[in-house]
């Protein structure tokens, strides 16, 4: 193939993964609209949606991949079904974050703003395309990039899943890199990759980016109850000084607000600074046409989920329980050994957040530096390069440390790499909204660097570290899902023990029973933490580090 | 405008707490009038009440004769926090209040246009909420409000937000834009805490007070427009105002210690 022909290919399969991420996200954002506000008009779709959605955002999506695929090629025959199957992965990769944006858009419209819209009488259309949608704007925009990376690095791992002795293909650019490493087209594959990095580029600078400059004329005064009590203005009107930067006509902003801060972290920072803010407000007056009308969507869309997975569970479910009676010491021990790796890759990510946090935010010339690196970074998803780069590393690593430590070393790296973009994120954002006047008394006061750190930075940021973790472990589990197991030139697998390697083991084998098993036993496991870890982390966090002025929640 | 005995209970979580108990009152054509009451006696609700925006839980509000039933355009609310759609321009936000008649756009625009001149506004058609400063933040509100063609205007604490010099001009105005030829209000019901803002704008001054909060004074102001502070009279109304206040708020207070 000549080299222009490869430059093709690549594009058109970068532009057909990038297409697909686009769709969901649209199919997201639409959607969105419709629960989001169903839940934040009616009281028991706002209870389901909220734990819902709190349980499955913690959810390795990816894990379940193979139980997905085979719902979906079973009822759909065929490659629609195969691609059907990797958009509805994508689909739940991005979904949450959005949904959760926008219902919380909703739910915080002052209560002036819908008095108006009551009072002259503005229709159920004019409405949603006057209020409800507009206020959503900023939201979606802070979540957009985000769902960007999260969607591209689902999607370039699911393009290709081989289950049994069947390998299933969607045309992209991930299944193409993939099929290139594996007839050894080195060449190929990495010139496909950096068209895969220079259409990155292309995407968060030329259009999301502009999407996110463009989302400021949105972005008033979500907080106009805060500023009724005075102080908590300086961060959003920090951030919205930013976010502003870029429109022309924005000129009364004092040169101080225009702190240097890129677009990823900018958005960011604004969905997860009012994620932060949102307080519950009273159940609004409607009319009760509209309350059912979007009561009705929304509950539609919602039973059509849950149905989905519930149907590929309902004809098998003796011999996954036998499956599970059989094995589950196994099972136990290996999902023990992959939360370990976990905990160690977050433990580490935090570590390495903390300073370079700290830097960022009392250096800005550092910030202004680093922060676009990350921007891109973050972007690139791990997934695409890791068929390159796992053998020739593991390769060279193994004949220093053996085979075993070598791979230890590439899951870490490569969860460590899914994860410590959006921890080093989190804490950015919680440093970044510590109000100033407390840096001040810091420095008045002539605080050590230890003291600034342990007394502020770090406390200060504690809020939105931990609001951001349940998600971050998603993105580790996906890490370690890509890691634990893989396949190298002539048909040779590489794996470690561990809860998705085994998971892996299973799909290439066509072991769909122990796969649900598996499943099964993990779903339950992210529902319990999800219940008992997550929420009295986040109760713990808002009760102990809220900080008055800065964040509330 | 008339008010029959409304009441009105918060749901918490520990059982309903009663705010507002059989208030009643009436307010005339050509009226300014205020309400005036400690914080938490439950004014803005009775406005959202007024407004149609809430059902009171017994009594009814009645204008012209009709039962207020829901929101409708016939009463307009002025708000503190100017509640303007932050996406929307100056005019655009004018243009909210007109979209229930069906109008053509062309129409809408040049009404909306008018309202925002009558205001002071002209030129700002195109600008967004927050590149206007609060007063003319205001205005906006007040071009929407007026636009809608109310017969009752209500406002509730219109000019808390703002600085005391802006706030200033804008009471000198607020008068001749809403009673004027242009304009449908028939009266104007304002919530405020600023007892001289009161003196200065009203015809009628309402006291609430008491937990829950019913009527404990309705003074009549009858001074000459415009009225100054400086005069002695306007001192002696003040003074007036002072003391029923203080006296309502003994009165929430003393309910309270009963209620414990």
């Amino acid at each position: 193939m000549s080299s222009l022909g490869v430059v093709a290919i690549s594009l058109l399969a970068t532009l057909a993964t990038f297409t697909r991420v686009a769709v969901t996200i649209i199919a997201s954002i639409i959607t969105g609209w419709f629960l989001g506000y169903a839940a934040a008009k009616n009281g028991l779709v706002e209870r389901v949606f909220l734990s819902v959605t709190q349980t499955l955002e913690a959810v390795p999506v990816i894990t379940f991949f193979p139980i997905v695929l085979v719902f979906f090629i079973s009822s759909i025959r065929g490659y629609f079904g195969v691609e059907l199957a990797v958009d509805f992965l994508v689909f739940t990769a991005v979904v949450w974050n959005i949904w959760v944006g926008e219902y919380e858009s909703i739910k915080t419209i002052s209560q002036s703003l819908e008095d108006v819209a009551n009072m002259y009488k503005l229709s159920f259309i004019a409405k949603f395309s006057k209020l409800y949608i507009p206020a959503t704007i900023p939201r979606v925009a802070g979540n957009v990039l985000v769902s960007f990376a999260d969607g591209l690095f689902y999607i370039t791992v699911s393009e290709v899943i081989a289950l049994g002795t069947k390998s299933y293909h969607v045309f992209g650019i991930g299944s193409l890199i993939f099929s290139w490493v594996n007839m050894g087209m080195w060449f190929d594959a990495i010139v496909a990759l950096m068209v895969l990095v220079i259409m990155v580029i292309v995407a968060v600078f030329g259009v999301l980016r502009p999407f996110v400059n463009w989302a400021v004329k949105y972005s008033y005064d979500p907080y106009a109850e805060a500023m009724r009590t005075g102080v908590r203005r300086q961060t959003p009107s920090r951030i919205r000084a930013s976010l502003a930067r870029n429109m022309r006509y924005i000129r009364r902003i004092t040169a101080a607000e225009r702190a240097l801060i890129p677009t990823f972290v900018r958005a960011t920072s604004y969905s997860i600074y009012h994620r932060l803010t949102v307080r519950p407000r009273p159940v609004n007056v409607l009319t009760r046409f509209d309350k059912y009308i979007a009561v009705g969507i929304g509950s539609l869309l919602f039973a059509f989920i849950v149905y989905g997975i519930y149907s590929s569970w309902s004809t098998t479910w003796l011999p996954i329980m036998i499956n599970i009676y059989n094995n589950w010491v196994t099972y136990l021990y290996y999902l023990g050994l992959d939360w370990f790796r976990i905990l160690l890759v977050t433990v580490t990510a935090m570590l390495v957040a903390i300073p370079v946090n700290y830097l960022m935010v009392t250096r800005p010339k550092l910030e202004a530096m680093i922060l676009p690196i990350l921007e891109v970074l973050a972007s690139i998803p791990v997934s695409a390069y890791l068929p390159l780069v796992a053998i020739p590393f593991v390769t060279y690593l193994a004949i220093r440390l053996g085979l075993r430590i070598s791979l230890e070393i590439l899951v870490f790296i490569v969860a460590f790499l899914s994860t410590a973009w959006y921890v080093i994120y989190n804490m950015y954002v919680g440093m970044k909204t510590i109000p100033r006047s407390l840096w001040d008394v810091a420095n008045n006061l002539n605080l050590s660097t230890w003291y600034k750190l342990t007394k502020l930075a770090i406390p200060g940021a504690m809020p939105a570290t931990i609001t951001g973790l349940a998600s971050t472990v998603g993105s580790t589990w996906g890490g370690l899902e890509i890691a634990e197991y893989f396949q190298g030139i002539n048909g040779k697998v590489y794996m470690v023990n561990g809860y998705t390697a085994l998971m892996d083991y299973y799909t290439a084998t066509g072991n769909i029973i122990g796969l649900e098993a598996m499943s099964l036993i993990l779903a339950i496991n992210v529902i319990l933490l999800s219940v008992f870890l997550w929420r009295s982390l986040f109760a713990m966090a808002r009760q102990r580090y809220r900080m008055e002025g800065a964040i509330s929640m | 405008m008339e008010l029959v005995d409304i009441s009105f209970s918060y749901r918490t979580e520990r059982g309903p707490l009663q705010v507002l108990r059989g208030v009643s009152f009436t307010v005339y054509e050509k009226q300014y009038v205020s309400i005036v009451a400690p914080t938490g006696t439950g004014k803005t609700t009775l406005l959202r009440i007024i407004a149609g925006l809430r059902k009171p839980d017994t009594g009814k509000v009645i204008l012209m004769g009709d039962e207020v039933k829901g929101p409708t355009p016939k009463i307009s609310m002025i708000f503190q926090d100017f509640a303007l759609f932050p996406w929307l321009t100056a005019l655009e936000n004018v243009e909210i209040a007109l979209l229930h008649k069906k109008l053509s756009k062309d129409d809408r625009v040049k009404l909306a246009r008018r309202y925002l001149e009558l205001v002071g506004l002209g030129g700002f058609e195109n600008y967004y909420p927050r590149e206007l400063s609060g007063g003319m933040k205001q205005r906006v509100a007040i071009a929407r409000a007026l636009a809608a063609q109310p017969i009752l205007l209500l406002m509730d604490e219109p000019f808390a937000n703002l600085d005391a010099i802006t706030a200033e001009g804008l009471k000198s105005e607020i008068y001749n834009m809403v009673f004027n030829e242009e304009s449908t209000v028939k009266a104007i019901l304002m919530v405020s805490h600023n007892l001289g803002e009161v003196v200065e704008l009203s015809d009628r001054v309402i006291v609430l007070g008491g937990r829950p909060a019913t009527v404990i004074a309705d003074i009549s102001i009858d001074l000459p427009r415009p009225r100054s502070p400086r005069d002695k009279e306007f001192q002696e109304y003040l003074d007036m105002l002072y003391s029923e206040i203080s006296k309502s708020m003994e009165l929430t207070s003393v309910v309270k210690v009963n209620s414990k």
